[in-house]
């Protein structure tokens, strides 16, 4: 039970993949415009983490250690593919929207690095677990950095209009530029937070 | 070869052909979907040009089959419909380059083809947030309305997209700055489009 515990607490605050590690920020950049779209890329790595984390988890004992990344880009390649086409069949006007950032989960570092830190040493039922932990510290940069943009960037959250358009604080937030200022303004206050913690301790 | 290096390869290799399988199904299964989905989309951006906006999705298949004639002119067509206010509006589709792939669209024109009342750009693979811009309302909204050809001369086009700046002049709309030759080649495809319209102005049916 701990064990869980201590899974969920590394994947979403202490070793958050995107503010402690900094990995699969360039998709966390891109989709951030719209918190629905932050949403469903956040589902889709979830998802894709846990199940590539399981997969490599059950094969850990005959994958070869000299091929074992060629395997698993195979292993990853075929969830997302498969996520892709499913998106494109029942969720057309979203994947449209979120255009080639879903096919470049393959390159995300989060799932390769868990796939190789945790899913290649332990059971399948932890791999799935620590994926699921990976996803959700993934989705809450996302839907923060994403929240902040679409209200004071275009006015409005999940589509609905908050604010006219004479009076968006910041436009330039949509902008790529306004990623970055967003993103490393919440990297700094999370890692804060988690320092002073830490003295605590 | 040594025996661990050829069990290291059959492994991979079976996981391969796992893989491989398990994507050419779902594939197969959903294509059909997909396909129509595609289909949908591109009568969407048709109907939204000829003036049908907000349409339901299930209602586009009927308006597509009573309401719009596609007419045949040349080696190319064009879309017939007449709008909510009872004018007859003309759509011709575009296809172009810009600077990593093609662009493809619809651009549409009253009656006389002397007016350009909308335009949607469907299909385009230029750079996000530069050229990819061209694929935006605020992009499009600059058409509408817009005169083709100036009054002093009747045949040549003369509207055009000014490369990468602001537009100076009557005839001239904004293009993005930093996306030059994705401006370029939107600015070809709807003076070839509109040309070639033209041109063919007195096949009516």
């Amino acid at each position: 039970m701990s064990k869980i515990k201590k899974i969920f607490l590394n994947g979403i605050w202490l070793e958050n993949p995107v503010f402690h590690q900094v990995l699969g920020v360039c998709s966390a950049l891109a989709v951030t415009t719209r918190v629905k779209n932050a949403v469903v890329m956040s589902a889709a790595v979830i998802i894709v983490a846990a199940l590539t984390n399981f997969t490599v988890s059950v094969l850990r004992k005959i994958i070869p250690f000299n091929l074992r990344l060629i395997i698993e880009m195979i292993i990853i390649s075929t969830f997302v593919v498969i996520f892709d086409i499913i998106l494109k069949a029942w969720f057309f006007d979203m994947s449209r929207q979120l255009g080639p950032y879903v096919s470049l989960i393959i390159t995300n570092c989060i799932i390769l690095g868990r796939s190789e830190a945790f899913a290649l040493k332990e059971g399948p039922g932890l791999s799935f677990l620590d994926g699921i932990a990976s996803g959700l510290g993934y989705t809450l940069i996302l839907l923060s950095v994403a929240t902040v943009r679409e209200i004071l960037g275009t006015g409005s959250f999940w589509g609905y209009k908050l604010i006219s358009d004479a009076d968006i604080p910041a436009r330039g937030l949509s902008m790529a530029g306004g990623a970055f200022i967003v993103m490393g303004v919440l990297i700094w206050v999370m890692n804060s937070i988690k320092l002073s913690g830490n003295k605590e301790v | 070869m040594n025996k661990g290096m050829g069990k290291a390869l059959l492994v991979t290799i079976i996981i391969a052909t796992v893989c491989a399988l398990g994507l050419a199904f779902t594939e197969k299964m959903l294509r059909k979907r997909i396909i129509d989905n595609q289909a949908l989309a591109e009568s969407k951006s048709l109907l939204k040009v000829l003036g049908f906006k907000d349409v339901k999705p299930s209602e586009i298949n009927d308006i597509m089959k009573n309401s719009v004639k596609k007419i045949q002119f040349g080696t190319s067509f064009y879309h017939k419909a007449t709008n909510v206010q009872g004018k007859i509006i003309l759509a011709f589709p575009m296809k172009g380059k810009g600077l990593w792939g093609p662009i493809n669209g619809y651009i549409s024109t009253d009656e006389t083809r002397r007016t350009i009342v909308d335009l949607i750009i469907t299909r385009q693979e230029e750079t996000p947030g530069l050229g990819a811009e061209i694929e935006s309302e605020s992009f499009y909204s600059q058409f509408r309305g817009r005169k083709i050809f100036a009054d002093d001369n009747p045949s040549v086009v003369k509207i055009s997209v000014a490369p990468g700046r602001r537009s100076s002049g009557e005839y001239e709309v904004d293009g993005i700055s930093g996306a030059t030759e994705t401006c370029k080649g939107v600015n070809n495809m709807i003076r070839n489009t509109l040309t070639k319209a033209m041109e063919y102005s007195h096949v009516q049916n």
